[in-house]
């Protein structure tokens, strides 16, 4: 068995030696095809190394749960042969540097995942760790399914010395013969010259024989028998996979940067969009990415819903604002998803002004500490949840379009603070330590 | 490349999303940024331009490209006439 790389050029598909098998140290190493549980791979590793296969099931799940195991287990699965089959990479026809870009692409994505001492953000929720995974999903999905349907179109190896000769094509017939087509000529009959032994005879149109319409003698070409065509060069692909690993390394840097500034899920999210528009329009006239439509539509529509829920729902983050004086207390809060805390109870506030705070968020729970000291009015809507006051720990304001409009007062009021609070989904909880008096209006529908 | 072009079929299908995703990739962008401010209606207003820009795209691309066709593909063969 050879389990190296082959040197030959062009083996694989998109050029480049082909895959055949793990390097030299893991010779002998396959999937099981009789003790698998998922893929075969612990079964294989135990049986290989001798070992009892619930060791290596127990220390594959502990590493699961480290992180390793996952990019681990997938690769072993993409690269090792089982004990009927060749392995997946093999089986597709992928080169070294496919299999290199998936083993990269696979670890880039663990670390989005699980992350490792300083490297990516460990408090970023899950939905956003996963996002790569799915971008990788959906490229070795298109991977396996454009090289298979590549494939099957493809010349399978050398022809066979032993097969017969195909036909040869009979040399097509030389455009320059010509079928001689209603070739009517008309010949002149005159009776001077049918016997006739009157040289001074005329002769008279009754003697002259019937002259036919004239018709031009035609020669039709003769269409030649077409040659076989050539086979088409194969169509290289390189749209598709150059589109996913841009993606990818888009991620990979937007999550190794953070998750900040730039590397926000909003803006991460739009400019995949534009690249994959822009690779489809490429692919209108050269190639074909059609693959692309459907991971455009899988990234559009969380896009689009969530820029119309708000311009900061990609703000994924719980925040927690403690303003001790109105220089540091914003006059907007705008957040995405997740649990926004201000804290205003160590604010002290002018007498001489109103001062308005307005908090839009679109999913989540907006907790407001009121201030010490201060006659607070307080307006607020959530579309789809609820609204609760310590004063009122019994009244049910649940539901869809609920709104509130109360004035709670705290200390001797003498600073005035108006709070504007906007909600998509979720809670909004009010707090206070001493409200002296409060007048309300609540409800819902 | 002239040659290779004439010759590939124009994928309309694949131009229509891709001007979509393109236009609400760099709207989206633009909001990201905050270049612009699009809330609800405003950002269904930029999806129904770009499927109207895709569109026109299409329409353009498929009567160009039409138009290369007719203005490159051989002539039929004539018949020769011998006198």
């Amino acid at each position: 068995m050879t389990n190296t790389m082959t040197d030959g050029p062009g083996n694989g598909a998109g050029g480049g030696p082909a895959w055949t098998g793990p390097p030299n140290p893991l010779e002998g190493l396959r999937r099981s095809s009789d003790d698998r549980w998922l893929t075969g791979v612990a079964g294989g590793v135990a049986r290989h190394f001798d070992i009892a296969p619930w060791i290596v099931r127990l220390a594959g799940v502990a590493l699961a749960f480290v992180g390793i195991g996952v990019p681990i287990y997938l690769l072993a699965w993409i690269l090792l042969p089982s004990d009927t089959r060749p392995s997946i990479a093999t089986e597709h026809g992928w080169n070294r540097n496919t299999v290199v870009a998936v083993c990269v692409l696979v670890v880039v994505a663990s670390i989005a995942l699980f992350g490792i001492d300083g490297v990516g953000p460990s408090d970023h929720p899950l939905a956003w760790r996963l996002l790569p995974w799915l971008v990788i999903g959906a490229g070795i999905y298109l991977l396996v399914k454009y090289t298979t349907d590549h494939d099957q179109g493809a010349p399978v190896g050398p022809a066979d010395p032993t097969a017969p000769a195909p036909p040869v094509p009979s040399p097509p017939p030389s455009t320059t013969s010509s079928i001689l087509v209603d070739a009517t000529s008309s010949e002149e009959v005159s009776t001077a010259d049918a016997g006739s032994t009157d040289p001074d005879a005329k002769p008279t149109t009754a003697q002259y024989a019937p002259v036919p319409p004239w018709r031009p003698t035609m020669t039709r070409p003769v269409t030649p028998a077409k040659p076989p065509s050539p086979p088409r060069p194969r169509w290289t692909p390189f749209l598709t996979p150059l589109t996913l690993f841009a993606l990818i390394g888009l991620i990979g840097a937007a999550v190794l940067a953070g998750g900040h500034g730039w590397a926000r899920p909003g803006v991460v999210t739009a400019i995949s969009l534009g690249i994959i528009g822009t690779a489809l329009i490429v692919s209108a006239f050269i190639g074909r990415a059609r693959g692309l439509i459907a991971l455009g539509i899988l990234v559009a529509v969380p896009l689009l819903v969530g820029i119309a829920a708000g311009p900061h729902w990609d703000d994924w983050h719980n925040r927690s604002y403690d303003p001790s004086t109105a220089h540091q207390l914003h006059r907007s809060y705008d957040r995405g998803i997740g649990r926004t805390v201000l804290d205003l109870r160590h604010l002290t506030l002018p007498i001489s002004h109103v001062t308005r705070v307005h908090i839009d968020q679109v999913i989540g729970q907006v907790v407001i500490w009121l201030p010490a000291n201060a006659n607070t009015h307080l307006t607020g809507h959530v579309t789809f949840g609820d609204i609760e006051y310590d004063q009122a720990a019994n009244e049910d304001n649940g539901g869809t379009s609920v709104h509130t409009n109360r004035t709670l007062i705290t200390g001797d009021g003498t600073a005035r603070l108006n709070l504007d609070l906007d909600l998509g989904a979720g809670q909004i909880r009010i707090h206070n330590e001493s409200t002296r008096s409060h007048s309300a209006t609540t409800g819902g529908n | 490349m002239g040659n290779h072009l004439q010759r590939h079929r124009l994928d309309t299908v694949a131009l229509v999303f891709g001007i979509i995703f393109a236009v609400e990739g760099l709207a989206a962008l633009a909001q990201q940024s905050h270049w612009m401010h699009l809330r609800g209606r405003t950002w269904f207003g930029v999806v129904v331009v770009a499927v109207a820009l895709a569109g026109a795209a299409a329409v353009t691309a498929a009567a160009i490209r039409g138009r290369d066709v007719s203005t490159t593909a051989p002539a039929p063969p004539r018949a020769t006439q011998i006198d």
